[in-house]
């Protein structure tokens, strides 16, 4: 984009998004087989 | 005309609510109006945090920074989104588990219970009561003042009647459901607001094309893309990321925002709320882009505040252009309703429970307390908003949010993982809130980097007069076996 600025503003959110995911999924995991969450 | 409707029927929706949210409201336990029965789900719990992390300054203040200052602002308002996701999933259920098992129902009786109770645990309750409604009520009554002067050009009528009008709808569904009602209102208000940041955005990025954007800001200035400095933030380009910090702080310790992790349902899963506020604080950390397009595209703007009227009056027909002050005037409400809480919640449990022994509490006497102090502080900072002196609201108002997050920092954040002493608790609020003002107050560094040196001043604080007055309890004890 030209703008390191924007730049890492897209690549954070990206980051954001993968955090949130990652930890749902980690957690739903954990979850569902029976080890608590 | 179009926009008296929209205000008529946004008023229905929030008393309509606020009726809704009164059965969750009980005689006999305060839990009821101070927590929402702690029957928050995921996405009225999710959104209600973002819609009060994210107040007007999200919508107003914020694209004026980007339009003077360039996209740097867009990455610093962006940092409370994750911090919002680290302080829900790594933080909030720790803090939920530990406020269940001793019951505490709002942040000060947390402090003071987390510190053993008794008369130790009442002080700490009273100090933190004193703090938070000092720092809280300035604001308050700024954003009734930002609201009501939003509201008075929205609907042609003075900022005094315009602030009223705000400020009375707020207090009625808040003595009538306390935290449900809050709550539900901020879940409606936060999708306006995302509502609101769509349409902007569609706006924006089919109306022109990228490359012609980019070349237009680098033509005017090229910093505005690639700062070279850290401006307004600091003088190094590094100092845009204290902001997360500041704002995990933010969003963990201040007593209106961490209130929420104690609302929830024991059931609700952190990582679901997760996903929402991501999405949700994703969309809203969008608006400062405005700023940009103004610069770009818009008119020469002589205030650079005046970035987003300027942009919803050039590029939006009149219809969406009410329609999004609107949510605008949300984003506003939804911050003071939580404040208005808190400040209550601190008067009317805290500092009673602190100052007497024997008060009532979860009785209908209680709740009845609770509600007049709604209403009471409610009038007190419209009062104050007409009334009380500019310096000395300015004054209050430069120690702000983040004295205060720097004086909680030790008995809330630290004390949910290693417990301190009620004697490092006291020092440690009295340290973060002289520190923090001070530098505030009597330095140049700015609002990020204060309250930050506060908060660390505070942390020490906290961990080393805990373990120096710590021996003796333990020498108490061993006697005692």
């Amino acid at each position: 984009m030209s703008s390191w600025v924007l730049d890492l503003f897209v690549l954070l959110n990206a980051a954001m998004f993968l955090v949130a995911s990652g930890r749902y999924w980690a957690c739903s995991r954990k979850h569902d087989s029976g080890v608590g969450g | 005309m179009l926009n008296w409707g929209l205000m008529a029927a946004a008023v229905a929706v929030m008393l309509g609510i606020g009726a809704m949210s009164s059965r969750k409201v009980s005689d006999s336990d305060e839990g009821g109006f101070l927590l929402a029965g702690r029957t928050l789900g995921p996405f009225v719990g999710a959104s209600t945090i973002v819609a009060t992390g994210f107040s007007g300054w999200g919508f107003m203040g914020s694209p004026g920074v980007a339009y003077e200052f360039g996209a740097i602002e867009v990455l610093g308002n962006f940092f409370f989104a994750p911090a919002m996701m680290v302080a829900v999933l790594f933080f909030a259920s720790f803090m939920r588990k530990r406020a269940l098992k001793m019951d505490s129902n709002t942040i000060p009786e947390y402090i003071g219970q987390i510190h053993g109770g008794g008369s130790g645990g009442r002080l700490l309750q009273g100090v933190a009561a004193l703090i938070t409604i000092v720092l809280l009520m300035v604001f308050l009554v700024s954003q009734i003042k930002a609201v009501g002067i939003l509201g008075a050009s929205w609907l042609n009528i003075d900022m005094t009647t315009s602030a009223w009008l705000m400020i009375s709808v707020i207090i009625i569904y808040t003595m009538w459901g306390g935290l449900a009602a809050v709550a539900w209102t901020d879940t409606v208000m936060v999708c306006g607001m995302a509502l609101g940041a769509v349409v902007i955005m569609v706006q924006m990025f089919t109306s022109v094309d990228l490359t012609e954007w980019v070349a237009k800001l680098n033509a005017i200035d090229t910093n505005l893309l690639n700062p070279e400095t850290g401006a307004p933030y600091g003088s190094s380009k590094s100092s845009v990321f204290l902001v997360f910090p500041y704002a995990f702080l933010f969003a963990a310790v201040l007593p209106y925002m961490s209130v929420r992790f104690l609302a929830f349902r024991p059931d609700v899963k952190m990582h679901t709320v997760g996903i929402y506020v991501v999405i949700l604080g994703c969309l809203l950390s969008l608006i400062p882009i405005v700023g940009l397009y103004m610069r770009a595209f818009g008119p020469a703007l002589d205030n650079a505040d005046s970035a987003m009227p300027m942009y919803l009056q050039t590029f939006l027909h009149p219809a969406l252009q009410g329609l999004i002050t609107l949510f605008i005037i949300f984003a506003m409400k939804s911050t003071a309703n939580s404040m208005l809480h808190t400040v209550a919640s601190a008067t009317s449990h805290d500092l009673r429970l602190a100052l007497f022994k024997d008060a009532a509490h979860d009785s209908p006497r209680a709740l009845a307390i609770n509600r007049i102090a709604v209403v009471g502080l409610g009038l007190l900072g419209l009062l104050m908003m007409m009334y009380a002196p500019p310096f000395m609201l300015s004054w209050l108002g430069i120690l702000g949010s983040g004295t205060l997050l720097a004086a909680m920092i030790g008995p809330v954040f630290i004390s949910t993982f290693w417990q301190g002493t009620v004697t490092g608790a006291l020092a440690a609020m009295l340290v973060g809130f002289f520190t923090s003002g001070g530098l505030l107050m009597l330095t140049d560094l700015g609002w990020v980097e204060g309250p930050l040196i506060g908060a660390l001043a505070s942390s020490v604080c906290y961990v080393g007069v805990s373990l120096l007055t710590r021996r003796p309890v333990l020498v108490y004890k061993i006697k005692l076996s």
